[in-house]
């Protein structure tokens, strides 16, 4: 349970609302318990500092309290982007794993490189599921087909007159089996990146 | 503590205090416990214009996941809790090793700085 203080005036109660309201948001990422840990402590940190100047004029307190604390933008983002590639890379979890990769590339350069090279590794892998998906209903249009001698096309060729396919409904279970194969390398690797980075 | 001039000679200086902060943060912890807001007050100098206090949370994060510190929540009779921390025994044998190494960097440097 988080609290929120009495303030008499209603600009600061306001200027409060929004800050915290940017706090919450930027948290959203994690889960409600880690939310709520962070959101606590940090209007615990705002509340000590306006006792600190008790008496004073309430806003101008408040607006004190929070440019010392800095944007909830900036101080956040190591919090969430480590949570979320923790939380990723402990469950397997696709969706945790891309929304920290999101944040880790806001972070820096090199975190933005190797953001994208995660990203393009899943990208692959996301074409095999769709070649292992759409085998079934468009098995003439999806696949490993050869052309000619040395000549292969691998995904959605569209015009596949005069081709072979290779694999045939085999096509389904080798694209899974690389997706997964995919999966687990990625995750893995970003697990060993995120221990060599801390 | 008077600040060198120049653009540049900050961002260096921003970056240095910044990499010492678990030195510092658990230099404070290893003698007792303090609540956040505490903490940020008794390293406030060491806390510059281009560090805001709330970069002293998600260390406190990483230090926590670290087993390097641990917290605690305290109910306060204004009804506001407070989270107080404290150093581990791996925190604490961290911040020897960290204390060591800092020492050694500092003689080097100083005999480098002699030669030139």
């Amino acid at each position: 349970m988080t609290f929120d203080p009495k303030l008499s005036d209603p600009n600061a109660a306001r200027i409060w609302r929004d800050y915290f309201a940017r706090v919450e948001t930027m948290l959203q990422p994690l889960d409600a318990d880690q939310r709520l840990e962070t959101v606590r402590e940090l209007k615990s940190h705002v509340f000590e500092h306006l006792q600190q100047l008790e008496g004073q004029n309430e806003v101008s307190n408040l607006l004190d309290a929070i440019e010392k604390l800095g944007q909830p933008e900036e101080f956040l983002k190591p919090v969430v982007a480590g949570k979320l590639l923790d939380a990723a890379t402990r469950s397997y979890n696709p969706r945790k794993l891309f929304s920290g990769l999101m944040y880790k590339r806001r972070l820096s350069l090199g975190h933005a490189v190797l953001s994208l090279l995660f990203a393009i590794g899943y990208f692959f892998l996301f074409l095999f599921l769709l070649i292992a998906v759409f085998k079934i209903p468009f098995p003439d249009s999806v696949g490993l087909f050869q052309s000619g001698p040395g000549d292969y096309v691998l995904g959605i060729p569209g015009n596949t007159t005069g081709m072979t396919d290779l694999l045939g409904l085999w096509t389904v279970p080798v694209a899974l089996l690389i997706t997964g194969i995919l999966y687990v390398g990625l995750t893995k690797l970003l697990q060993l990146v995120i221990r060599q980075n801390r | 503590m008077t600040k060198p001039a120049g653009r540049q000679n900050e961002k260096w200086e921003t970056q240095i205090r910044k990499g010492l902060l678990d030195l510092i943060i658990l230099s404070y912890l290893r003698d007792r416990e303090y609540y956040g807001y505490e903490l940020i007050s008794e390293i406030r100098d060491f806390i510059s214009m281009d560090l805001s206090e709330g970069t002293i949370y998600p260390l406190l994060n990483r230090l926590k996941k670290e087993k390097l510190i641990t917290s605690k929540w305290v109910e306060m009779d204004s009804g506001v809790p407070r989270k107080y921390y404290r150093a581990t025994a791996a925190g604490q044998r961290a911040y020897d090793e960290m204390k060591a190494s800092w020492r050694e960097l500092n003689l080097s440097l100083e005999k480098l700085m002699k030669r030139r």
